[in-house]
């Protein structure tokens, strides 16, 4: 499989293959680099246009690809994966369209104050009838009053998430914001959840869950993973008060108190949602925005289902191993591609299954070489040594590897260094790593062909409901002499199965 | 070299020619003299009446206020010593020459003091440190803005390095009108930055060490200067608040004061090993630029994140000056700059070796001056006893004979041996004699004609120094060289451009305020038209179209009609004669070559002299790269106004004579990426603003026609209308936004708040106030038509749905718009009203058209109008009865 694809690859793509030939050729272990795996290609933007990409879509056409700009312009992007693209106009006059889809024809999009459908109905290339979806919302004119999404739910709905507001609203304080909204074919808005903070990412997975990325700040730890269900609360103050308002499927929570960790606040209020993944904050991002789970068969490498996270201030990709317990969902993130061009914003898979990564930094800041644009990463067929997942176990976890790995070393203990830690719900900017307790190796065991082993942790103090299990494997080496690529993953435990 | 010529001329002529148009006698000898009388300030003591006090009027002599701040101890005194002697040729007559010399030596010295006793000095001149990269920096505007046209730079700053100091030679480079009111040193307009490096420049001898030869101090790495302060720009950060400086081995933020709102200015000089093109890099946070020998080679400007610019640049082997600013609003802050080129194959910075500082030190070359109280008095009352005061503040009644009484003989002034308290003029045998042939004459023997008096004011304010008329002046061959510009426009790109019939080619006001202002059009030529006293402006403003205009001709008059103009557009656009190929159009680049900005013609030329251009450039400027395109009548364009070459060149005339409020030429490259965003010339731009007035939710929509529109799709409703520019969307666009926006143009109006339509009781009801969202309105989105305007469509109570389309109106008078308004729903819903407009007052004009006490014209077709009075306001409202109803309303405002 892996040949075959390698193969594909070797016919589509020169420079880097030649690069992959001489490290499956060396006998000497070297220093393995992310770009050796996932190779970064920038996709040339016109002199004069500004893609501060807010969405992503790939369209119907062979190379096309549309991206919203936080500007207000859509622009249509033909041959995007050669030399030059071609870039037309498709819109202008947006508010801030953060997200793209496509849908029956049309290319959906959220803008700060509502719901649209575009259509090109004579060709050229350009929108000629914006259709209003829903309103049902309203803005007051500030900045951080963003609307994401859309996203389809397998019933059809559209999904949003509106983020809360920082400082003047010029034209007073609205509801619903810090919702995650579900709208009907009938245009009709239904707030399903709220307490959301500022909740840049929102997809739903191939299984219809809907899951939503939100960023650290008051009254949200650290970033984080939610899946949403209705009623949900999910632990920021700021608009539970429309909970009151008719529609809100919701229930008011009553008041949040102030500086509990996560999990004793829940035993107050029912409605609160734990996480499925904490993103332990700078050492996984510091802005979780777009995501996009692998349903590449492959195509992509080896994580195949498996969930990949835009980090907007690291310019990084994360990726995230999913588990579902009694029903409740959490699981393991792992570092995945950094040094991107510019901050991170939205995900999607382009033709031959590349990651297409839109991108922007404008006043949000964000490390690398560039402001804005739009660049793609391109599997380079070799297999990279890397965790491939993390799961929970009754007493620890089951880790598996993308390669074989030297059994003596799994099995050593001294191969492992593990910690866990839960955070606060409160006012302050973000939460430090509170109630931190190192965590103990009972038995390390691996499995016969070396490419899992399962960890037997010490004590009850070692599964704790509502912690991070951060695990750092610095001893373990493959069988053909390589360290991890990334030895660090970052488990979320909710449920001990 | 003006300020040397003792020849100033005759401010009143052609007012008194025009008066009479009887006078044409003409005398070259009668004309030096009254030069000389004027340059002289005769009449300062001479009384003149009548014509004479006109004609003979002097020339306004120096201000001396702050002169003893301004002027060295030791200059002053020699100056009133002997003034010629430091200035050959100097208009400053020799006011002690009739003393003994050393007498002479004692009562310059005690006028020394004072005046500067009286501008309560002495002024500061302790050490004053220079860089010496401002030298360089300061020759080369020397050089090249104009100075050199008229000054020789070496003798200049021979005596300004004893006359003044840097600093106060900067403000006098600034101010000269206030201090040189004749106008014979005119003004340049400069930055502060740029006088200091002049005066630099000028004053740099001052720096010398004991041997006499220049002191100079080598320091490694680049001098800094931090600065508090919130800039937009990098100019002004040398305006902040200078709070440390020293000298930094790298250029980077590392120096900064505070986390936000400062400046850096990093200024030295760097080494190029090998000579070549290089390339430069600057990425900053925020804004940041990059000069290289006083030539700004990155503009990375304005308040953004981490963003990169690049420049190049041709550079010789050795030390160049540079000069790399920055300043930070909020955020985080960097700059790097990189180089690379001959011998730096990959780009990186400098380094440290690469940079270095020379400072000068300026010492004062005299010890301190002390002032003496007896010296003062005795300096007071020698400033009446030899007749300072009759040109110089505080000024004297003039206690001479009058000009009317004065001998005519070689006695007095006149004489080569002055009595005191006489000034000695020494002028030649023959002037005596011309100025005793002028005592004895008549005023209206002295006459000249408008072009000859033309000629005088232009040669005597200097102006032919740079530019050429009617086959005199220009500058020499080797001034000439020091002009430049760009290559790409010859000559033209080069030198001040012609004024051979000036006055016949541009406008009376813009000639006017080309002299009193000096404006500049041509940006691409470096050299900077200078800025001359109002009232000399007036006058040679005035001479020129006295001279030009002679005999007057009829003023072109060119019909306007909505064909011509359009033909216009197109012949100027891409599908014309492609004007803009070579012309920038309203600030944005042409397709090529940098020529002057079509959008400020119409404004600026006589529309007589644009058409016999346009037929025959040569004709006007023979060596012009400007093409013809009519050959023997014949246009390119025979389709268009029957080919016919006359109405074509009126069409391009009625185009351009909108200005900047006309639609772009088709082919004009609009920038996406400006702040300042601007609608293409094929169709409407548009974008979603938060916008002051109206709401959150605003899409504004600038159309070709330079009109544009603020829909508010909250409030279901056109909120505001206006002319010119469309928006500035930096608050929008930069950082994290979210600014309220104005619109950017003018004649802003605003529609009538509320519903556009709504369902009433009754016709006078009062119109509903309650949240457009109680009412049942919303915002449905919009389509876009064949011109891709937005078509705007809500929908309302029952089923009914209106679209709304805004379109330019292209009048004689300008751009209006005209409304139109269609109701699409199947069904409508009872007692449904539209109001097109509510002010305290509202009155007929005409049938079916009203005007609102704010001057908003309103015609309505389609349906039954009129005016009802609700609450003590006036409305224009009607009914809307049937499905598909079409309703247009024409707005004049």
């Amino acid at each position: 499989m892996i040949t075959l694809l390698l193969m594909t690859h070797m016919m589509t793509s020169s420079g880097p293959l030649a690069t992959v030939e001489g490290a499956v050729d060396s006998t000497i272990p070297k220093v393995a680099r992310e770009a050796d795996y996932y190779q970064a290609v920038n996709i040339p933007v016109p002199a004069g246009i500004v893609l501060e990409v807010g969405g992503l879509a790939v369209g119907p056409g062979p190379g096309e690809v549309y991206a919203s700009t936080r500007r207000g312009d859509i622009w249509k992007i033909e041959d995007a994966y050669g030399q030059a693209p071609r870039f037309t106009l498709f819109s202008d006059g947006l508010q801030e369209p953060l997200g793209l889809l496509w849908k029956d024809q049309w290319l959906h999009c959220v803008q700060r104050g509502e719901l649209s459908r575009l259509r090109d109905e004579d060709g050229d290339g350009r929108a000629d009838v914006l259709e209003t979806l829903c309103d049902d919302w309203t803005i007051s004119g500030n900045y951080h009053e963003y609307a994401f999404g859309p996203r389809l739910d397998k019933d059809g709905n559209f999904w949003l998430t509106l983020n809360r507001p920082f400082g003047d609203e010029p034209f007073g304080k609205m509801d619903w914001r810090g919702w995650a909204m579900r709208i009907g074919d009938d245009g009709k808005m239904v707030p399903m959840a709220g307490g959301l903070r500022s909740p840049a990412g929102l997809e739903i997975a191939p299984w219809g869950d809907v899951f939503y990325t939100d960023n650290q700040g008051e009254w949200c730890g650290t970033n984080k993973l939610c899946h949403i269900e209705e009623g949900d609360y999910f632990g920021h103050t700021w608009g539970v008060e429309s909970a009151k308002l008719p529609g809100s499927r919701m229930e008011y929570p009553g008041k949040t108190p102030d500086g509990l960790t996560y999990v004793e606040a829940k035993k107050k209020i029912p409605d609160l949602k734990l996480p499925a993944i904490w993103f332990p904050y700078n050492k996984m991002g510091k802005s979780a925005a777009g995501m996009l789970w692998d349903t590449t068969g492959g195509d992509f490498g080896p994580f195949q289902d498996q969930l990949f996270v835009a980090d907007q201030h690291h310019a990084s990709v994360m990726r995230v191993d999913l588990e579902q317990v009694d029903g409740v969902w959490q699981g393991a993130a792992m570092r995945f591609r950094e040094g991107l061009s510019c901050g991170a914003l939205r995900l999607a898979w382009g033709d031959d299954n590349v990651m297409l990564i839109g991108q922007t930094s404008r006043g949000w800041g964000s490390v690398g070489k560039k402001s804005e644009g739009l660049e793609y990463l391109r599997w380079t067929g070799e297999m990279p040594c890397e965790i491939l997942t993390c799961r929970s176990t009754h007493d620890g976890y089951t880790i598996s590897f993308t390669k074989p790995m030297v059994r003596s070393t799994l099995e050593n203990t001294a191969s492992y260094r593990l910690e866990n830690y839960t955070y606060k719900l409160h006012s302050p900017y973000g939460s430090p790593e509170v109630d931190r307790a190192k965590v103990t190796i009972e038995a390390a065991v691996a499995a016969a062909d070396g490419k899992s082993v399962t960890l037997k942790l010490m004590g009850p103090g070692a599964m704790r409901i509502g912690y991070v299990t951060e695990m750092i494997l610095d001893g373990v080496r493959s069988t053909d002499g390589q360290a991890l690529l990334h030895k660090e993953v970052y488990a979320t435990l909710n449920v001990v199965p | 070299m003006f300020s040397r010529k003792p020849n100033y001329l005759l401010m009143t002529l052609v007012l008194l020619f025009s008066g009479s148009g009887q006078v044409h006698s003409q005398d070259e000898g009668y004309e030096s003299a009254i030069r000389a009388v004027r340059d002289g300030a005769c009449l300062q003591c001479h009384e003149a009446e009548g014509e004479w006090s006109n004609w003979l009027r002097s020339v306004p002599p120096p201000l001396l206020d702050g002169a003893g701040l301004r002027l060295r101890p030791d200059w002053l005194i020699d100056w009133i010593f002997d003034p010629a002697a430091d200035e050959p040729g100097t208009r400053m007559p020799h006011a002690l020459a009739a003393l003994p010399e050393d007498q002479r030596r004692e009562v310059a010295t005690n006028i020394s003091h004072f005046l500067i006793a009286r501008d309560l000095g002495p002024g500061d001149w302790s050490p004053v440190q220079f860089n010496s990269a401002d030298v360089d920096v300061g020759k080369r505007l020397f050089d090249t803005i104009g100075c050199a046209a008229c000054h020789d730079g070496s003798a200049l700053s021979a005596r300004m390095a004893r006359r003044t100091t840097k600093t106060a030679l900067a403000e006098e480079l600034q101010q000269s009108h206030a201090i040189h009111r004749s106008g014979r040193m005119p003004q340049i307009v400069m930055e502060p930055t740029e006088a200091a490096a002049i005066a630099t420049y000028l004053i740099r001898d001052q720096a010398t060490d004991a041997n006499g030869d220049p002191f100079i101090d080598v320091i490694p790495g680049l001098r800094y200067e931090a600065y508090l302060g919130t800039f937009a720009n990098c100019e002004e950060i040398i305006e902040g608040e200078l709070v440390s400086s020293g000298y930094a081995e790298k250029i980077s933020v590392d120096p900064k004061p505070r986390q936000d709102n400062f400046g850096l200015r990093f200024v030295g000089e760097f080494l190029v090993s090998r000579a070549g093109q290089y390339q430069f890099s600057l990425r900053s946070d925020d804004g940041s630029k990059l000069w290289i020998d006083g030539v700004l080679v990155v503009d990375n400007g304005g308040v953004h994140g981490p963003t990169t610019k690049t420049g190049s640049m041709e550079l010789t082997s050795g030390w160049h000056g540079v000069d790399a600013r920055v300043f930070e609003h909020g955020g985080g802050e960097s700059i790097i700059v990189r180089w690379s080129g001959p011998g730096i194959d990959q780009e990186r910075e400098f380094k440290p070796a690469e940079l270095r500082t020379r400072s000068s030190v300026a010492l004062p070359v005299e010890p301190p001056f002390q002032l003496e109280p007896g010296s003062i008095i005795r300096g007071g009352q020698a400033y009446s006893t030899y007749g300072c005061n009759a040109c110089h503040e505080p000024k004297a009644t003039p206690i001479q004979k009058p000009w009317n009484q004065l001998r005519a003989a070689p006695v007095g002034c006149l004489s080569t041996d002055p009595p005191i308290g006489s000034p000695a003029y020494n002028f030649d045998d023959e002037m005596t004699q011309q100025l005793i042939s002028l005592i004895k004459s008549d005023p209206f023997e002295v006459a000249l004609e408008p072009g000859a008096h033309a000629e005088l004011l232009i040669d005597d304010a200097g102006c032919t120094s740079c530019h050429q008329r009617n086959g005199r002046g220009g500058p020499n061959a080797e001034k000439n060289k020091t002009f430049l510009g760009t290559a790409e426009l010859g000559d033209e790109g080069r030198l001040p451009p012609l004024l051979t019939g000036v006055g016949t080619k541009l406008k009376y006001d813009v000639l006017h305020q080309t002299i009193a202002e000096g404006l500049k059009v041509r940006p691409y030529v470096v050299s900077r038209m200078p800025s001359y006293p109002a009232a000399l402006a007036e006058e040679v403003t005035r001479a020129i179209f006295a001279g030009d205009n002679e005999p007057p001709s009829e003023p072109l008059v060119t019909a306007f009609s909505i064909e011509s103009r359009k033909v216009g557009h197109q012949l100027t656009g891409t599908d014309g004669f492609r004007c803009i190929d070579c012309h920038k159009f309203a600030g944005h680049d042409s397709l090529g070559e940098p020529a002057y900005d079509l959008a400020v013609m119409g404004a600026r030329l006589q529309p007589r002299w644009f058409h016999e251009y346009m037929m025959d450039p040569q004709s006007k400027r023979p060596d012009t790269r400007m093409p013809t395109f009519w050959f023997d009548d014949v246009s390119l364009f025979p389709d268009l106004l029957g080919g016919d070459s006359d109405a074509q060149v009126s069409a391009l005339w009625t185009y351009l004579a909108a200005g900047s409020a006309a639609p772009f030429p088709k082919g004009l490259i609009i920038n996406r990426s400006d702040f300042d965003l601007l609608p293409t010339a094929e169709e409407p731009t548009m974008v979603g603003v938060f916008m002051r007035g109206l709401s959150g939710r605003v899409v504004a929509v600038g159309y070709p026609d330079r009109i544009s529109i603020a829909y508010d799709m909250e409030n279901v409703r056109l909120g505001k209308a206006w002319r010119g520019d469309f928006i500035n969307v930096k608050g929008t666009w930069v950082g994290r936004a979210g600014s309220l926006e104005s619109p950017a143009g003018t004649d802003v109006i605003d529609f009538a708040p509320g519903l556009p339509v709504a369902i009433i009781e009754q016709r006078d009801s009062k119109w509903p106030d309650d949240p457009v969202r109680d009412q049942g309105w919303r915002y449905r989105g919009h389509r876009r038509d064949a011109e891709r305007r937005p078509v705007f469509r809500i929908s309302g109570p029952g089923g009914v749905e209106m679209t709304e389309v805004v379109v330019p109106l292209v009048a004689a008078d300008g751009i209006h718009l005209r409304r139109f308004f269609r109701f699409e729903g199947k069904t409508m819903p009872r007692n449904l009203a539209m109001r097109f407009a509510r002010s305290k007052q509202i009155s007929a004009a005409g049938d079916d058209a009203w005007i609102t006490r704010e001057g908003m014209t309103l015609a309505v077709r389609g349906l039954s109008a009129a005016v009802v009075e609700v609450d003590g306001m006036m409305e224009l409202r009607g009914s809307v009865t049937r499905a598909g109803a079409e309703i247009e309303v024409e707005v004049r405002w």
